[in-house]
Order: C-alpha cells, then structure tokens, then sequence
C-alpha cells in the first residue's frame, strides 16, 4: 500500500470511527438516569437492613455462646458458700470431696 | 465588537453551567438522588460513547451504570465539583479497563477475519473489529482524540494518566491501526 493509500485508509477509519463513535446510547439519557437513580435508593436502604440484621445476629450468637458456656462452666464457688459450714472444734479437720460432701475428720487421742 | 459581546454572552454561559454544575454536586455529595440523577443526564451519553469504544456494545451500557452507581458512593471523595465530568469518567474507565482485561483472553478464534479476506479492511473489518485489535487504554485515547475532540491535558484528566502517556497510546495505536488496515497485522 502507497503512503498515499495509507493515508486516505486512516482518513476513512477516522471517518468512520467518528460516525460509529457517535451513535446515541441505546438507552436515553432520561431512562438511564431514572433507573440508576431508583438503584441508589435501593442501595442506601439494603445496607441499613444488611447492618441491623449482622448487629442483630452477632447479638444473639453473643448472648447464645455466654449462655452456652456458663452452664458448662464447672462450679468454681468455693464450696462453703453451698453449705455453711459449722464451726468446727479444734480436734476436726473438714475435707471437701466435692461441693456437696464434706468429709469431716475428727482426730482423738487414744487416752 | 461583536466578538466581544458574543465572547462575553459565552463565558457568562459557560459559568452559568459551570455554577449549576458545582450545586449539583454539592447537591449529591449531601446524598440527594435527584441531583445525582441530573448529573447522570448531563454525561450518560459521553460515558456510554467512551465505554462502547473500550468494551464494545453489548456490555458498554452496564458497565456505565455500574460506574456511576460506584461514583455516587464515592461522591464524598470528590474535591473539585468542576472535574466532575473527568473524575465519573476515570471510574467508567478503569471498570472498563478491569472488564477488557478479562474478556481479552477469551477472544474467540472465529472472530479474527482471515487475512487473505480483506480488501479495504476499515470496510470488511467493520469498526469494532479493528478496534478490539488495539490496547483497551489505545482504544480509549483514539476515541477521546477522534470521536470526543480532546486535548491530551483533557484526556489525561479523562483517564488519569500523564498527557505524554496519552501521545504515546495514540502513537501506538496509529501505528497498529496502519498495520491493520495495510492487513499485515492479523
């Protein structure tokens, strides 16, 4: 191809690119803006509802997870405050087995 | 004399514009739909023209929609409400670069012409075709230059890159568009 043909081939592409380039939006400007409009309300609201509903449920899984936990939590009160303990004589000694059985251990002397 | 009037009837127009279009960003920013809905009127056209020359015409539309809907969440981040236009057109683009990018490897063999076909290859290639050959930021500068009538300081604006990277795209692109319609380059 001549630099002659060369050129007037870049000239037609221009031309034509320009033509091409210049077709109006398949959809007008006045429906495009409508329904992108309409979208941004639907995505300022959906958020909101998105937040509540994670807060609402990390809530719940929270309260759920404590709930779980303190009842297979083993009793770690000291066990006097389940049972009062007596006032024990001095020759008594008192053993916990567990929080509800005291094991008392009375010490005599054999005179 | 006339000049001038006409010269001062121009600007004072011009300002008005710019005026009206610095209320309806600050309009937006302060998160009213309806001024955003507005501006999307004032450059869905250029948007949808820049895009269809990047990705072509079946996705160009959501493409712009979706880089619109990207640019009201972000219109707090606007700093100069004059650059409106360039700074939406940044976002249609570089979603337009990220979707070009992907569909690029895709490229059905069937869709490249064979090269004993063409004659005059502007004609037979039809403009999309020989567009899809370019670089998707080469495509964009040749449209914002051929179809838009854009200074390169406009178009590095447009797309945000530097105005000696725009002479550079368009360089190349001239030089591949020569090559294909010469129909060495398929």
């Amino acid at each position: 191809m001549s630099v002659e043909e060369q050129h007037r081939s870049e000239q037609g592409f221009e031309e034509a690119f320009r033509e091409w380039g210049r077709r109006p939006a398949r959809m007008p400007a006045h429906i495009a803006s409508q329904r992108i409009a309409s979208k941004l309300d639907q995505r300022r609201r959906k958020p909101r509802w998105r937040w509540l509903a994670a807060a609402a449920a990390i809530v719940f899984a929270v309260a759920g997870a404590w709930l779980l936990w303190q009842q297979a939590l083993p009793d770690s009160r000291p066990p006097s405050m389940e049972i009062t303990q007596p006032a024990l004589d001095e020759n008594v000694v008192l053993w916990w087995l567990d929080s509800n059985t005291p094991v008392y251990f009375v010490i005599t002397t054999s005179s | 004399m006339t000049r001038c009037v006409h010269e001062q009837t121009l600007r004072s127009t011009l300002s008005g514009v710019s005026d009206e279009l610095v209320g309806l960003v600050a309009s937006a920013q302060e998160g009213s739909p309806e001024a955003f809905r507005l501006l999307v009127d004032g450059c869905w056209e250029r948007l949808v023209r820049l895009s269809r020359s990047i990705v072509g015409e079946a996705e160009a539309e959501d493409l712009v929609q979706e880089g619109l809907i990207a640019a009201w969440r972000a219109m707090k981040s606007l700093r100069n409400p004059e650059g409106f236009d360039a700074w939406v057109a940044r976002i249609v683009f570089r979603r337009c670069l990220r979707r070009a990018r992907g569909f690029r490897r895709f490229l059905p063999m069937d869709s490249i012409p064979e090269r004993s076909s063409l004659g005059n290859a502007e004609e037979q290639l039809g403009i999309w075709q020989l567009l899809s050959r370019l670089a998707p930021r080469q495509r964009a500068v040749l449209h914002l230059t051929i179809v838009e009538g854009m200074t390169d300081s406009e178009i590095a604006g447009s797309l945000g890159i530097k105005a000696a990277s725009v002479r550079a795209h368009r360089r190349r692109a001239k030089d591949r568009l020569a090559q294909l319609l010469d129909g060495r380059g398929l």
